[in-house]
């Protein structure tokens, strides 16, 4: 299984690179799909490791994989239960709560410059959290130990998941570590959308500051989780923010700290899979100043042709799988699919095969298709 | 929309994760104890 796992990593690594391996890798986005595959519910996932455990070794068994971006799902949900709020719950699958993001003030952006940490623990979190609102007591401090053992068993069902995968089918996990730009987090946890919207209109200086102010704390957390780029490995960067604001605004608010973050890092040697969600045709012009050839895009709702067109000589694409098509067409369609996507993509390498979206929910794909594309693929996406 | 005010000497919220860095989760070396502290604050991010 060592071979396998380092010839994998190999094919991964190669196409990242932008370069042309021995066939097209074939990468699993796969998140909350796994249990509804695997016959279980959310809950019950969260309620056992072991279930959480058993739905990724079946989806590495089932299908054929050169690489797994997770192997477990993504929020430690029993923490955050523990803490008593946050935006995030286990309804089915992981919902985000309405009205559970907004937590700052639009006239805070300057003390969330002047120090990200204590504004988080001062202002932040009595906000969010209900254990974080207590007096502090021996009981709140029991309270605290006990949520943060359940995201440390978190995190070690991700390493048991990873090493399991290894040894028993030979599949690396190619997600070194997680960040998100500091504007999505002001989206996602702070601010919301209106707010964000508002902010980004009303005052675009402060949110320029303010991303710059959290890029150290963006950067210790990507270098404390994954200290060293490592063959086969990339930095997840989910983009949530871009879709929805013009060139003009991504321009004054967005591009100079993502600029950053990406010369950083890929200065440093990493990879790093940006996840372009939904369109990015209005912002080509930006990502072709990109850092070269170390930038997987992967994307949504662009047409790969294009993107191949505009940014294929600069940064290794992935996606292009219609989940849709996975699951409600029939095999032929998605094999024709497949077959296209490798004909006018994946010629000169830098294509990585996969969905054009994460699987979350059941109905995103039909497990006979994607184990028939998978399987195509593998045997079709060879460089001769 | 308003915040409640919240009274920071009561919560101890930055004592309380100081005491589990080295009582609960026994890290002793300081640059590991600040290392811990901040993942711990980034958490709250959910």
């Amino acid at each position: 299984m060592e071979k396998q796992y380092a010839e994998k990593n190999k094919r991964m690594a190669i196409a990242m690179d932008n370069g042309i391996p021995d066939r097209v890798p074939i990468l699993s986005i796969i998140d909350n799909w796994a249990f509804s595959y695997s016959g279980y519910s959310i809950d019950e996932i969260f309620e056992d490791d072991e279930k959480h455990l058993a739905a990724f070794d079946k989806v590495a068994r089932d299908f054929y994989w050169d690489s797994m971006f997770t192997v477990t799902t993504t929020r430690p949900i029993n923490y955050i239960s523990a803490l008593g709020g946050g935006a995030y719950k286990a309804k089915g699958t992981l919902q985000i709560e309405s009205g559970s993001i907004l937590s700052m003030d639009a006239e805070e952006y300057p003390d969330l410059a002047e120090d990200p940490y204590k504004f988080l623990l001062e202002v932040i979190a009595p906000r969010k959290y209900e254990l974080f609102r207590k007096p502090y007591s021996e009981e709140k401090y029991q309270e605290y130990c006990d949520a943060v053992d359940h995201y440390f068993a978190f995190r070690n069902v991700g390493a048991r998941s990873a090493q399991a995968l290894r040894e028993k089918y030979g599949v690396p996990v190619s997600r070194g570590a997680v960040f998100f730009h500091p504007l999505d987090m002001i989206l996602d946890y702070l601010r919301d959308f209106q707010g964000t919207m508002f902010d980004i209109k009303r005052k675009p200086k402060q949110i320029r500051e303010v991303c710059d102010a959290m890029l150290p704390m963006v950067i210790e957390m990507v270098e404390g989780a994954y200290p060293e780029p490592v063959e086969g490995k990339y930095i997840f960067n989910p983009m949530h923010l871009p879709e929805f604001i013009s060139a003009r605004d991504f321009e004054k608010v967005y591009w100079p700290s993502y600029k950053k973050l990406m010369d950083y890092f890929t200065d440093k040697g990493y990879n790093i899979l940006c996840y372009y969600e939904r369109s990015y045709a209005h912002l080509f012009e930006f990502l072709q100043d990109l850092p070269k050839n170390k930038i997987v895009g992967l994307f949504e709702d662009d047409d790969l042709r294009i993107v191949k067109e505009k940014l294929g000589d600069m940064m290794c694409f992935a996606g292009g799988m219609k989940t849709f098509d996975l699951n409600y067409s029939s095999k032929q369609v998605c094999l024709d699919q497949a077959k296209s996507l490798i004909d006018d993509l994946a010629g000169d390498g830098g294509y990585i095969f996969t969905t054009d979206r994460i699987p979350h929910s059941a109905n995103d794909a039909n497990p006979e298709n994607l184990r028939a594309v998978n399987e195509f693929v593998r045997d079709y996406g060879v460089y001769k | 929309m308003e915040f409640k005010e919240f009274n920071q000497e009561e919560l101890k919220n930055e004592e309380m994760i100081e005491r589990l860095i080295k009582e609960h989760l026994k890290i002793e070396d300081p640059v590991q104890q600040e290392n811990m502290k901040k993942l711990l604050i980034y958490q709250i991010l959910h």
